[in-house]
């Protein structure tokens, strides 16, 4: 599996390979990991943060309990605050915001810098949508 | 025997650099760009740097505090040059903001060096150290003695890892930071001269150690391809053209119109420059499209620079056949704010590319409201480089002039310009029994017999057809003739010889 595509842990976990939501998390914050040293290099730390920050917050829409993840405007990324919202909440419930805050974080540096060049610096980040071929390959 | 190393020069890219740098960038030197916010820093450093970039010789594009890198590569993918798949790659990009705000400059210089030591990259840029320097000071430090050091521990270590440098900064005048000038081996300035509504851009390289850059300021222009840099207009023939022509030949292009041929002594001479003078709507375009016409027709390519009328318009068909046909290139340069060594670069462009022996300025007019105000003011000299950087191709040149048809006195050309060209055709109207006639005369044709009549004409669908002379008639210069009680002079042709 690739580790940045979160979608295809996101995708396996609703259907139950992973069922312990500690597990799901520490996935989703290992990509996370990997996603930053991509970007941070190039945009700084602070850079990336903004862009995390950013990202949680359109999540936040339909997972308000992801707010947890951070408090006031953050000059790093604080993964370990997003382990532990992840770990607290249910499988499929990980699951499903990991998977939106990733494909928000997609989105938004495709807005910003285009899609080919956020895949050249990211790799694939696009989630697919709900009920996406993808969804059905169990990994 | 000569000991002397053999510098590699590198070509940028950058159309129109590589001569003004006297043939293009040192390897391993160590440059300075500098200017004020908005000349055009950052687009210059990312041009040379996705055109230098290879896998053999890798880029690292540093960040500091200026841009933030994520509006720099959304903002410099709109260029052409730029190449997304040439990032972490060919290319890299390294942000040292968080190395500044955590540390000190010998922080951002070790991480540098670092960077440069684990990826040997061929080319170094660094956008804007200044700020970088700047922030510093504010910490308390010595500006201009950390700037100095910073600059002389970069130079030190990039060149001994053979790394072609660029540092970017904000400078406004060249006044500021003289330690960091003198260490650099090149200095390129970019600035904008506003005048008016009016921008144009300048480039200068004040300083490229090894060897002889042209001198002086340089127009460019920044488009979706990127910068483009316009040499001075003699230097551009040189190297574009090739100077092919040594001078005027003694053979003569007809000009389409076979009784102006006549009054010529058998056509304009090759290699001549034509002035075309006349009112509003005397006919000069209509002659210009007919000279071209006839090159088509006698197997030759031309070019028409137009600043007026628009050539694809029905009313000048002809013309615009021929430019539909490849036959005659059109440069129609609508961008604003002109120098005149663009317009000359893409004339000879455009000569080079169809071996063109025709060339047509329609109209001198037109071109003089689209240069840019700082340029006006020098016309006359705009117009002699222009007549001398075409006269070195070899190119047989018709140039139009507006000419405000004033009766009481005798003119030929509106800017003093009539010297600069070997030839003057003067159309002009003339009322005669309640009815605007047309009428021209050939004032000049250097070195060359030539008529020395007023000849009626006339324009229709077909083109220019030249009659007599209005006999009987004298004061057709005032305008309103007046019958004549003798007869004129007999109509011999070949009455004015000009030296």
């Amino acid at each position: 599996m690739n580790n940045l595509d979160s979608s295809r842990f996101s995708a396996a976990a609703a259907h139950g390979v992973g069922d312990d939501a500690a597990r799901i998390a520490e996935a989703l914050v290992s990509a996370w990991q990997q996603r930053l040293a991509a970007l941070a290099p190039i945009v700084g730390q602070r850079g990336a943060a903004a862009l995390y920050g950013r990202s949680l917050a359109l999540a936040c829409a339909s997972h308000p309990w992801l707010a947890a993840a951070q408090r006031g405007m953050q000059s790093t990324v604080d993964l370990p605050a997003l382990n532990a919202v992840l770990s607290s909440r249910t499988a499929a419930e990980a699951a499903a915001g990991g998977h939106t805050l990733a494909q928000a974080f997609g989105e938004l540096l495709t807005s910003l810098i285009g899609a080919p060049l956020t895949e050249r610096l990211l790799g694939s980040t696009t989630a697919p949508a709900p009920g996406a071929p993808a969804q059905e390959t169990p990994t | 025997m000569n000991t002397s190393i053999d510098i590699h020069r590198l070509s940028t890219g950058v159309p129109g650099l590589d001569e003004v740098l006297g043939g293009g960038l040192p390897e391993f030197s160590f440059n300075l760009i500098a200017g004020p916010p908005g000349c055009g820093k950052t687009t210059l450093a990312h041009q040379i740097m996705f055109s230098l970039a290879t896998p053999e010789r890798p880029a690292i594009y540093f960040t500091v505090l200026g841009e933030p890198p994520l509006k720099m590569l959304r903002y410099q993918q709109q260029f052409a040059f730029f190449d997304g798949e040439a990032i972490n790659r060919r290319v890299r990009f390294v942000n040292l903001a968080d190395d500044k705000l955590e540390g000190d400059l010998h922080q951002v210089l070790r991480r540098i060096v670092a960077e440069v030591e684990t990826h040997s990259p061929g080319l170094v840029f660094v956008d804007s150290f200044r700020s970088l320097v700047a922030a510093e000071a504010r910490s308390g430090g010595s500006q201009g003695e950390m700037l100095q050091e910073f600059v002389h521990q970069l130079g030190i270590s990039m060149t001994s890892w053979q790394a072609t440098t660029f540092l970017l900064g904000e400078y406004c005048s060249e006044a500021d930071a003289n330690p960091v000038f003198t260490m650099a081996d090149g200095l390129f300035w970019l600035r904008q001269n506003v005048q008016r509504n009016s921008m144009v851009r300048k480039l200068e390289i004040t300083k490229m150690r090894g060897q002889p850059t042209l001198p002086g300021l340089h127009t460019f222009r920044i488009g979706a391809a990127g910068i483009e840099v316009f040499p001075p207009a003699s230097h551009a023939v040189a190297t574009i053209a090739g100077g092919k022509a040594a001078g005027p030949s003694a053979s003569r292009l007809l000009t389409g119109v076979p009784k102006l041929d006549d009054m010529l002594g058998g056509g304009l001479p090759r290699g001549y420059s034509l002035l075309v003078a006349g009112p509003s709507g005397s006919g000069k375009s209509i002659l210009a499209a007919a000279f071209l016409a006839e090159g088509a027709r006698c197997g030759e390519t031309g070019v028409i620079a137009a600043f007026e009328q628009h050539p694809d318009r029905s009313r000048n068909r002809l013309l615009a056949n021929l430019i539909a046909t490849g036959t005659v290139a059109l440069v129609d340069s609508r961008a604003p704010d002109l120098s005149i060594d663009e317009i000359v670069r893409l004339l000879l462009n455009e000569i080079r590319r169809l071996d063109a022996s025709r060339v047509v300025i329609d109209s001198l007019s037109g071109f003089e409201l689209a240069l840019a105000p700082s340029f006006r003011e020098d016309f006359r000299e705009s117009m002699s480089r222009l007549v001398t950087a075409l006269a070195a191709t070899g190119v047989t040149v018709l140039m139009t002039s507006e000419l405000e048809d004033r009766y009481t006195d005798l003119r030929f050309s509106p800017y003093g310009t009539a010297f600069l060209t070997d030839a003057i055709i003067v159309q002009r109207y003339v009322e005669v029994d309640s009815r605007l006639l047309r009428m021209l005369a050939v004032v000049k044709l250097r070195s060359s017999a030539h008529s020395n009549e007023l000849r009626l004409f006339e324009i229709d669908d077909d083109g220019i057809h030249i009659s007599d002379r209005l006999a009987g008639h004298e004061g057709l210069l005032g305008g309103k003739p007046t019958t004549a009680d003798a007869p004129g002079p007999p109509a011999t042709p070949a009455g004015a010889r000009d030296e």
